[in-house]
């Protein structure tokens, strides 16, 4: 029961062993991207040939790849543009497609409609379908990823909260704002917005590995970052032809790419309770 | 008269983490063949809880952790799922508040009310007819149609006419009602109020009734018993309540309705709020918001009283408590009026 | 008297989904026909009820005036001034004069704000006092509810109902308005709890002389807080008056069925009689002529087929009724 509020109980997070590993994952992601210089023992793109396709040792932890790089290195200084993509290519949809969702729930009319009648032709496509096409239309390269994210993502985000706004527009409490006077502007961003934010940023958190692997998928298809710059899907698709003999050239990637996900996934799940329970 | 429900000193409670909330708390109450019984009480005084024991419908973390209910003299808190559920929805039906989300909305009310009748040998036009003839005493006008059609398509009232019918369909012999009106808007509660009587005449059942508005106790029961913080406070025929109650409590609450006011007197409100069902007032529970209470109040909880055999009263200050105004006043009013308002 | 509030013929439908299939198809367009020309007055300082089954328009009347809704046809006037199609910063100017109190006390409060910042928000955007005179106003206004400012850095869910009530009447004080417009105040609270409200919206009325809309189903309620009242069937007054007089004398059918039908706390005084048959129709097709003829006991020819006229009948007295009870001696027919 809220009712005692003095009492200072164990944050609620803390209660969550799941939510916990997440924040562990995802903090140790940080991290290394912030820092692989101090984690990876060689330079990521030099090229040594007398150590081509060797097995993972006590010198290369997870091996070389076939120009005798140290797949260990090139996997650690790959976090660094992965999340990269896995976290600018979440926060302008979320900026954006929360901002236009408000709008269209809020003010509703004809501009709602056009806006939700567009979303749902589009939406029926599938995201990495979307995203190539653009891709295909912009050309390649990092910016263009970004771009062609950007440009589909945010629908996602306007739709869950046009949903909620819908909701919480009749509540008793945003009436009495308007009839107390205060502007739309303030309605939105400080009645509106916390309330129905929170939502939003479950599903970003999750968004986060959607993207983060939607940009791996276009380096992957080589559409993405160029070699040899390090790159989690770059570095699947440089070893896929050694797959046969050279297992951890993909391997460890592909691992790291998946443990990042479920990070960012049991983080979402936590913030969903978390942010539910927060000021009720 | 024989006794159909006996509830002995039940003690319903919800254990959490850290606190045990008593839900209801040492309630002890007997139903009659072919009488309405009503429960009355605020949000929290532990009504509701006694119907869901009753039912054994209580939801976890709450348990029925002690006391007896015998329904026709076998304890109903000791039976197999199996046993429960051939009495409930047989012996005993029970009507809700809301309709809207206590029937199904993707069956046809037929369906609905045949379901009421698996357990029974009938042929499908036995079914039919017997149907036609429930809708037809709870006053759905054309039932033929109307049976064929979804919840949805009924309004407000029909929807409670449509629930109660279902609830008859099993013949019980104990209708449980929680809250049957107070979704509805006054002319079709009175109706719905008229309609429950006059079944409860015909069929010759009982009646549980839990509500928190007085009028309607006032309307519909024979015997009555106000609740409060998870007790009962105070136990009677319903003319009794009304016209010389005897609990602070319940004359609290009468004084605090604005009907027994003329334009230019100011309502009693009882002060305070209702107490923490997790943490008590030591002694009677009531003694923080009652105008008479003393030091005794504040340490020992009254027990449940026998004024007259046929009233009960939890205080201890029975004396302090006469001459309590009722909402009437039984010499000159006897008999009943029709239509006049006071 | 002075009339702080006029409302003239005022009409508000709501149109039903119309999509491009109903438009094919050459449908006629449907509304939701909450409010159908309803002209009333409220004289500053008194406490207008207004009361009706719900969907009878209360509520829509009630956002009408304070305009959350914009009137469909009609007007309404404040202070002599038409706020019918008024907008933006014109309208948030004329907005602190009226205030609303709501029925939910569990979706009128921001989850998210502490009291104290509902509070001050209102007092700092519309520069209600000097900024160091905040916490002084903000204190006043809590004392003045019936809470202490101990509970000001306190969220909504901390509250019961009775207490969220109370902050949302300190709300609609902060603007020190004219005009309160009450919408089923005590309809989700606890009967013990109900007095308590009831006594402090009738005390702060008298203190500061507010005029109040109170609106509510429950007759009791309205007959002991109301001077006059205003009876609403399917959108339209049918009768207004004096509370009292209605009371006592209803003219109208239905203000009749609704009085009678309303339960006595008197156990011996048990109807045996239906009151009123039948439920509200939809007020997506209202009824021909008199909109409760189907319901009426004393309906004739003329009443199927014409809408009576709304017309004072007695000083201060307006029904809309070919055949007022009362009238005439026809009560037996």
């Amino acid at each position: 029961m809220m009712r005692h509020a003095k009492k200072r109980e164990i944050p609620i997070w803390a209660t969550k062993p799941a939510f916990i590993v997440g924040i562990i994952i995802v903090v140790t992601a940080i991290l290394i991207s912030f820092f692989p210089q101090f984690i990876a023992p060689y330079d990521p793109i030099e090229v040594n040939s007398k150590a081509i396709l060797v097995a993972p040792s006590a010198e290369h932890f997870f091996g070389t790849d076939n120009f005798g790089r140290d797949v260990f290195s090139r996997v650690i200084w790959a976090a660094r543009i992965d999340l990269q993509i896995g976290v600018f290519a979440t926060i302008v949809p979320l900026i954006f497609g929360s901002m236009m969702g408000l709008i269209a729930g809020y003010y509703g009319g004809v501009v709602d409609n056009i806006l939700m009648r567009i979303i749902d032709i589009l939406m029926t496509f599938p995201f990495t379908i979307l995203v190539i096409v653009i891709m295909t239309i912009l050309g390649q390269g990092m910016r263009n990823i970004y771009i062609a994210i950007w440009l589909v993502g945010w629908m996602a985000y306007a739709k869950l909260v046009r949903g909620e706004v819908l909701v919480l527009k009749n509540a008793e409490f945003i009436e009495a704002a308007r009839v107390t006077g205060f502007s739309d502007k303030r309605i939105l961003l400080r009645h509106m917005l916390p309330n129905v934010v929170s939502s939003a940023v479950v599903f970003a958190a999750s968004d986060v590995v959607l993207c983060m692997l939607t940009g791996a998928s276009m380096s992957f298809l080589g559409l993405g970052v160029q070699p040899p710059t390090p790159e989690w899907g770059a570095i699947l698709n440089e070893g896929r032809a050694y797959i046969m003999n050279a297992w951890w050239i993909t391997f460890f990637p592909g691992l790291f790419m998946a443990i990042t996900g479920i990070g960012f996934s049991l983080l979402g799940d936590g913030l969903t309770d978390f942010l539910r329970t927060k000021g009720k | 008269m024989n006794k159909l429900l006996e509830v002995k000193d039940l003690q319903t409670h919800f254990i959490m983490k850290n606190e045990v909330v008593k839900a209801v708390d040492g309630v002890s109450f007997t139903i009659y063949e072919k009488e309405t019984f009503g429960l009355v009480g605020e949000s929290g005084s532990g009504k509701s809880q006694t119907c869901r024991s009753i039912l054994g419908l209580v939801k976890k973390p709450g348990k029925v952790v002690g006391g007896e209910i015998l329904y026709k003299k076998q304890d109903v808190v000791k039976m197999s799922k199996d046993q429960l559920r051939k009495i409930r929805g047989h012996e005993i039906s029970i009507i809700f508040q809301e309709p809207m989300t206590s029937l199904n909305p993707v069956l046809k009310i037929r369906k609905q009310i045949f379901e009421a009748f698996d357990r029974t040998d009938m042929t499908k036009e036995e079914k039919r007819k017997k149907s036609i003839e429930l809708l037809k005493l709870v006053g759905i006008p054309s039932p033929e149609t109307r049976m064929e059609e979804y919840t949805h398509q009924f309004s407000g009232g029909m929807r409670q006419r449509a629930m109660i019918a279902i609830a008859l369909a099993s013949e019980p012999n104990l209708l449980i009602a929680d809250e049957p009106t107070t979704a509805l808007d006054v002319t079709i509660q009175d109706q719905i109020m008229q309609l429950l009587n006059q079944l409860k005449e015909e069929l010759g059942m009982s009646i549980l009734l839990i509500t928190h508005d007085l009028a309607v106790v006032a309307q519909m029961c024979d015997r009555v018993a106000v609740m409060y913080a998870g007790m009962i406070v105070e136990m009677t025929d319903t003319f009794t309540l009304f016209s010389t109650p005897r609990h602070p409590y319940t004359n609290a609450l009468i004084q605090s309705l604005p009907n027994q006011k003329g334009a230019n007197e100011r309502l009693e409100p009882i002060h305070g709020a209702p107490p923490n069902l997790a943490d008590l007032p030591m002694g009677c529970p009531f003694h923080p918001r009652c105008n008479f209470a003393e030091e005794l109040c504040r340490t020992s909880r009254p027990e449940l009283t026998d004024l007259t055999p046929t009233h009960q009263v939890r205080c201890h200050f029975l004396n302090k408590t006469v001459g309590f105004k009722g909402t009437f006043t039984p010499d000159t009013k006897q008999g009943g009026c029709d239509g006049e308002n006071s | 008297m002075e009339k702080i509030v006029e409302v003239k013929n005022l009409v508000k439908w709501f149109p039903l989904k119309y999509g491009i299939a109903d438009k094919i198809m050459q449908k006629k367009r449907k509304y939701v026909k909450a409010v159908n020309g309803v002209s009333l007055a409220v004289f500053k300082g008194e406490n207008l009820g207004v009361v009706g089954e719900s969907g009878c328009g209360k509520s829509t009347l009630a956002r009408n005036i304070i305009r959350l809704y914009e009137p469909t046809d009609g007007q309404v006037f404040i202070n002599g001034v038409d706020i019918t199609k008024m907008k933006g910063r014109k309208l948030r100017n004329i907005r602190p004069m009226m205030q609303m109190i709501f029925q939910d006390p569990y979706s009128s409060l921001n989850p998210r704000m502490t009291v104290y910042e509902v509070l001050s928000e209102i007092l700092t955007v519309h520069q209600m006092v000097e900024k160091q005179e905040i916490p002084n106003r903000i204190k006043e206004l809590l004392e003045m509810s019936g809470l202490s400012m101990e509970i000001a850095d306190r969220f909504p869910g901390e509250f019961s109902g009775g207490q969220r009530q109370r902050i949302g009447i300190a709300r609609a004080l902060a603007l020190e308005p004219e005009l309160i417009i009450a919408d089923e105040p005590v309809s989700a609270l606890d009967v013990s709890i109900q007095a308590q409200i009831i006594n402090l919206l009738d005390d702060l009325q008298k203190k500061l002389g507010l005029t109040v809309i109170f609106i509510s189903h429950d007759l009791g309620v309205v007959r002991y807080v109301t001077d006059r009242v205003a009876v609403m069937y399917l959108g339209s007054v049918v009768e207004l008056g004096e509370t009292e007089k209605i009371f006592n004398k209803p003219y109208h059918p239905y203000s009749y069925a609704l009085t009678k039908a309303a339960p006595s706390l008197d156990p011996t005084d048990r109807k045996r009689e239906q009151i009123i048959e039948g439920e509200i129709p939809s007020p997506i097709n209202l009824p021909s002529g008199c909109k409760f003829h189907k319901r009426c006991k004393w309906c004739q020819e003329i009443c199927k087929t014409e809408d009576p006229v709304y017309q004072e009948i007695e000083t201060g007295r307006f029904v809309a009724c070919h055949f007022p009870l009362g009238q005439e001696e026809r009560k037996g027919e």
